[in-house]
């Protein structure tokens, strides 16, 4: 019998072990980040508070300018936190030690221009304290499963986006940290490398590590995470397990939408409205009716 | 080896190979040699009256030397850090376990290390001329170290000034404490010929007296500036022993203001 067209609709989701453990990996507690000064100021995040277990796939979900690439930054020390708390692996992320087993792949992937990408890997490599053979076996394997052979004579500037994308990638997976946060790991990749980069991230996940995905692809997120936390105006504004959140057959944009609705929709800064928050335009405000002007005697009709 | 001195010699390295890749190390050896080594040729050919013909071919090659390394300051210096900084690519290094002042030290090293090759070309080039007047001139080598350790001071400040200031402010405050600094002797002259009393006068004098110990250019060592019919009032001395450990303290200085500096801000 043929399965009904809802569940065809709805991405197969990727079966997988249980996490191996509850251990908490990432802490954060009441963090506040503001930018600017006085009236300038900025509230990226308003006292977020996100536990991340060992093990798992966490997907990070909100609207632009919702406040995740800045929650990401705070988790590798790269922000100086407001106001709050940030433990990874149970240190400060500030402390260059507390980045060991970290492998960060950002939203806009930036490299030393002049570099070729197995310098680029050798360079990642080394300062995550790999060396020997080691590092010859792990930068030969990344240039190979992530498809750079074919540009390993082009220098990091003449990359094209979803080739950076992919060297990014392949920096962050290189020392198998345990500890992955990628941030829209997928954005400018083609469909069999988004197949790729889904593969390698269960693939992480099955040696143990636990893997912080911040994306804007709902079917991505639906597919991969355990758990997920919806951040719209600098806060957490739901929280929980991904089997929990659709319960009742319901799929992760629905979820998505009603939390940023019922929230106020816009980026959190604001109300908004439009195709951006799937509402139909607000209806055009009709202004009360012009005062009769005055003319001058000399301009009188 | 500790952790934190394989980061910074890791990124030196790499830092290098960018510049090779880039062609710049290359280009600026190779643009280095051919001004030295043309200079030289052009006094070899054209002495000075009042000079012998060795010492017109060594004060050509030492003045395309000052030059050369003033353009190659300001040219490494403002990329130092400033192009990381646009494209991203400092993130890549601070979000794995390197420190900020890991990174700095590193990318300040990479670039001084480049500068030094190209100092050493022209070091080089100017010692096989003073070889065609006759005489080999050792003193040329102890010039171009002390050029070398000069303009270690100068990318040193200009670390600091990128992270305070951008990649453009740099560059023109690099040139301008190359340039006042190195002609230090002439203010003495400048705040009798003006005037210049009180405060004014006495920082300036601050100045004079400090900034030869900062900079002691080879270049200008010796060198006197005169006023009312030829009363000498200040001679820029050469570089003694104790400033080679100012300098020192004052690239550890430079470093270490950019590193709390760097700490500070939002990346």
């Amino acid at each position: 019998m043929r399965p009904p067209l809802a569940e065809l609709a709805r991405p197969a989701k990727i079966e997988h072990e249980p996490p191996v453990s509850q251990d908490t990996i990432v802490e954060i507690t009441g963090l506040c980040q503001r930018f600017g000064r006085r009236a300038r100021t900025v509230t990226a995040l308003a006292g977020v508070d996100l536990t991340v277990r060992r093990g798992e796939i966490f997907g990070l979900l909100g609207r632009n300018g919702a406040g995740k690439t800045t929650l990401v930054k705070a988790l590798l020390g790269l922000l100086r936190p407001t106001s709050g708390t940030v433990r990874v692996f149970g240190r400060a992320p500030g402390a260059a030690e507390a980045r060991t087993d970290i492998g960060y792949s950002p939203e806009e992937p930036g490299f030393p221009r002049y570099l070729y990408p197995r310098q680029v890997l050798e360079l990642c490599g080394a300062l995550s304290s790999m060396s020997g053979a080691a590092l010859a076996a792990a930068v030969e394997r990344q240039l190979t499963s992530s498809e750079l052979q074919a540009v390993a004579g082009r220098q990091a500037r003449q990359l094209s986006k979803g080739m950076a994308q992919r060297l990014s990638l392949a920096q962050a997976f290189l020392h198998e940290p345990q500890l992955l946060i990628l941030d829209e790991p997928t954005a400018d990749l083609d469909p069999i490398g988004r197949r790729q980069v889904r593969d390698l991230i269960v693939a992480a996940r099955e040696r143990g590590a636990t893997v912080l995905l911040n994306s804007h692809l709902l079917s991505e997120v639906e597919r991969m995470c355990d758990r997920v936390a919806i951040i719209h105006g600098g806060r957490v504004m739901r929280e929980g397990a991904i089997d929990e959140l659709l319960a009742g057959d319901r799929e992760l944009e629905d979820v998505f939408i009603e939390v940023v609705e019922g929230a106020g929709g816009g980026t959190g800064y604001g109300p908004a409205r439009g195709w951006a928050s799937g509402l139909p335009p607000a209806p055009p405000t009709e202004l009360p009716p012009a005062p009769p002007t005055e003319h001058p005697p000399w301009l009188a009709p | 080896m500790s952790n934190r001195a394989r980061n910074v010699l890791l990124i030196a390295r790499s830092t290098l190979f960018e510049q090779a890749n880039r062609r710049l190390l290359w280009s600026l050896a190779g643009g280095a040699l051919a001004l030295v080594i043309g200079l030289a040729l052009v006094g070899l050919i054209h002495p000075i009256a009042s000079l012998s013909t060795q010492e017109t071919a060594r004060l050509f090659a030492r003045s395309a030397a000052g030059f050369y390394t003033l353009i190659t300051i300001v040219v490494l210096g403002m990329g130092i850090i400033g192009y990381d900084l646009d494209s991203g690519a400092v993130i890549m290094f601070v979000s794995r376990p390197v420190s900020r002042g890991q990174y700095l030290t590193g990318r300040y090293l990479g670039n001084a290390l480049t500068l030094a090759i190209t100092l050493c070309v022209m070091g080089l080039g100017t010692f096989a001329v003073s070889l065609l007047g006759g005489r080999a001139d050792w003193t040329l080598l102890y010039d171009f170290v002390v050029l070398a350790w000069n303009a270690a001071v100068v990318l040193a400040v200009m670390v600091a000034l990128t992270v305070i200031a951008g990649m453009v402010a740099a560059a023109i405050i690099g040139f301008i404490t190359w340039e006042v600094v190195g002609n230090t002797y002439l203010l003495s002259g400048l705040i009798r010929a003006h005037e210049i009393t009180g405060l004014g006068a006495r920082l300036l004098t601050a100045f004079v007296v400090i900034a030869p110990h900062v900079l002691s250019s080879p270049l200008v060592a010796g060198t006197s500036t005169s006023i009312n019919g030829g009363q000498t009032v200040f001679v820029m001395p050469g570089p003694t022993a104790p400033d080679f450990i100012w300098s020192l303290a004052w690239i550890v200085g430079a470093l270490a203001l950019a590193t709390v500096l760097f700490e500070r801000r939002a990346l």
